[in-house]
């Protein structure tokens, strides 16, 4: 599996101009992007977050791609690309526009792939995982 | 359709001036003329009342309501606000969509059988065709004779079974419009349902489409959407003494306002000066509705000039409220200025300067406190002869990424976003009293309150974060 499938210089890249286009909605928040490749099957995300995880929306899309018409790089940029469409729309119907939990089917010209998304509180979710954590070991 | 991401530059999204900010984002249509539409088309005189109403406020007014919900209100409009109204809202990208359309058109089903054919053949020739030739293939007694009957089913016979045509696409919408179309058609005149099925199907692919293109643009070119090169004009800078002392001169008549002085500085706490001067002056009678109404007219012709140099397409209405406000901030500064902040001579200029001239003199104030930013940084021995030639040329997306990339580490994060607010394509001013310095929030420059605050907070930051430079 190849976890880094973008170069570095490219991720910040295409952090930076989500992080710019979308300056307007951010509201203390930013993006983060990774890609990854295994066996044909390149995966993009597209995270939004805030500094302590309480808004933490993942979008996860993943694409299982031909070699003979696109490389696994370009596979994750269309992903990517895709992915801000998405939040361009998210972000113009007042943040209202979500996307299935569990993997569903979706077409972007004429390309097919699967997508995911939920908006979560990482920051209370932690804190509930901890306060887990410490009742197991006190019992 | 937007560019994609990976397409972009830091400089395209700079460019635009609208969304590369973080500030309070308007309401979805705050900006936009709110027409009552039930109880327009509740009124008995509702037909001639709609079609007296400039076309780019109903397809606002349309928009903002929803389609499904104001097919009464469509089935009104005239066949020139029909036309204008498909030129706004089914060209994405310059490209005519036939379904965009076929949404807008299928409204007049309201208007019983024969509603969407009768209305179809007023449009342009061009219009019906192009709409329809890529969807349209007809077939003779013959060529259908010849097909096997799996093809054959596919086929829609006219009555008498001598014509057959077929839908090509896959889409249910464009299905549905089709039939309905031509059923309506043959319901009315079969001539006209024949001759509209041969021309769609033997003209010469996207012949239409090109001259409709040439047509729509002449049309939105009468609203303010002119060429790139035309639209830059908007941000020239003019020679803002002899408006000034043009309307120094003005002999103004106090006695209404005088008592309401202190109302109108308690208003400038919550709304731009603009704003506050259109309160008063409609509570004192000095400001009518017409008057309401040509100035919406007005700024919305602006608005539209200058949505083609941000590249914001036709029907990004939300695009276009943001332009809205950001005009609304600079005609309010410029009107301000000229007015030297008395609400009566204010009423006065609003009545007779256009708003272009306000909005450009708002930025002409704007152009001097760049200057002088300019000449202070360069005092610091920042190289900043390239932002002043950027600023000069009104390239704001590379004046912006030029700050990043060669300032930044200089001026500090504070400043940076400070002189990025300033040299935005609509400039705004930063918001420095906000707890998170990582996060810095922007404000409109709409007051000469406003502008002086700018100045100062840059005069402060440029102190405090240059200090060592010296």
């Amino acid at each position: 599996m190849n976890k880094n499938l973008l170069p570095q210089a490219l991720e910040v890249q295409l952090e930076e101009l989500l992080n710019k286009k979308h300056a307007i909605f951010l509201d203390k928040r930013s993006f983060t992007i990774s890609a990854s490749e295994d066996e044909s099957v390149v995966t993009s995300s597209v995270t939004l977050r805030n500094k302590d995880d309480s808004f933490h929306y993942p979008i996860e899309t993943r694409l299982s791609y031909d070699p003979a018409e696109m490389t696994a790089q370009q596979s994750a940029v269309f992903l990517i690309d895709y992915i801000d469409l998405y939040f361009e729309q998210y972000f113009e119907e007042g943040e209202d526009l979500l996307l299935p939990i569990a993997w569903a089917k979706h077409n972007y010209d004429a390309v097919e792939f699967e997508i995911r998304g939920q908006i979560r509180n990482k920051c209370v979710e932690d804190m509930a995982d901890r306060l887990l954590e410490n009742s197991t070991q006190l019992n | 359709m937007a560019s994609r991401l990976s397409g972009l530059s830091t400089n395209s999204i700079y460019d635009s001036g609208l969304a590369n900010l973080a500030w309070d984002d308007v309401p979805s249509g705050a900006n936009l003329l709110h027409l009552d539409v039930d109880s327009i088309v509740a009124r008995s005189d509702a037909k001639a009342l709609v079609q007296s109403l400039p076309p780019q406020i109903l397809y606002h007014a349309i928009k903002l309501k929803g389609l499904s919900e104001s097919e009464e209100l469509l089935t009104l409009l005239s066949t020139n606000q029909i036309t204008r109204i498909l030129d706004y809202d089914s060209w994405p990208s310059d490209a005519l969509s036939p379904i965009q359309a076929f949404r807008w058109l299928s409204g007049f089903k309201k208007l019983g059988v024969t509603g969407i054919a009768s209305r179809f053949r007023k449009l342009e020739e061009e219009y019906q065709i192009a709409l329809l030739e890529k969807f349209l293939k007809s077939y003779d007694l013959e060529e259908f004779e010849k097909l096997g009957p799996n093809e054959q089913d596919q086929l829609i016979a006219f009555p008498g079974n001598e014509l057959f045509y077929q839908i090509l696409s896959d889409e249910e919408e464009v299905h549905t419009f089709i039939k309905d179309l031509f059923a309506s058609a043959i319901s009315t005149d079969m001539n006209y349902a024949v001759n509209l099925l041969l021309y769609s199907t033997y003209m010469p692919p996207n012949e239409s489409e090109f001259t409709l293109q040439q047509f729509r643009r002449a049309r939105l070119e009468e609203d303010g959407f002119v060429s790139y090169q035309e639209s830059l004009l908007a941000f020239e800078t003019l020679d803002i003494e002899p408006l000034k002392s043009k309307w120094s001169q003005a002999t103004r008549d106090q006695s209404i306002f005088k008592d309401k002085l202190m109302a109108f500085q308690n208003n400038l706490e919550s709304m731009s000066f603009l704003e506050a001067v259109v309160l008063e002056a409609s509570a004192a009678d000095l400001w009518t509705d017409e008057d309401g109404l040509r100035f919406q007219q007005a700024t919305l012709y602006l608005a539209n000039c200058l949505s083609v140099a941000c590249r914001l397409e036709v029907d990004d209405i939300q695009g276009l409220n943001r332009i809205l406000e950001q005009q609304k901030a600079m005609i309010s500064l410029g009107l301000d200025y000229v007015s030297t902040g008395k609400p009566e001579l204010a009423c006065q200029v609003l009545k007779f300067e256009h708003p272009k001239t306000l909005f450009r003199l708002g930025l002409s104030l704007i152009r001097r406190l760049q200057q002088s930013s300019i000449e202070r940084l360069s005092t610091y021995n920042l190289p900043v002869e390239q932002l002043s030639i950027y600023s000069k040329k009104q390239q704001w997306g590379a004046a912006q990424d030029y700050l990043d990339q060669k300032l930044l580490t200089d001026i500090g994060l504070q400043l940076n976003e400070a002189l990025k607010g300033l040299f935005n394509r609509f400039p705004m001013r930063a918001d420095l009293n906000s707890d998170d310095k990582n996060h810095i929030k922007f404000k409109l420059i709409d007051s000469m309150n406003a502008y002086h605050q700018c100045s100062s907070d840059l005069k402060t930051l440029m102190a405090s974060e240059l200090k060592t430079l010296h």
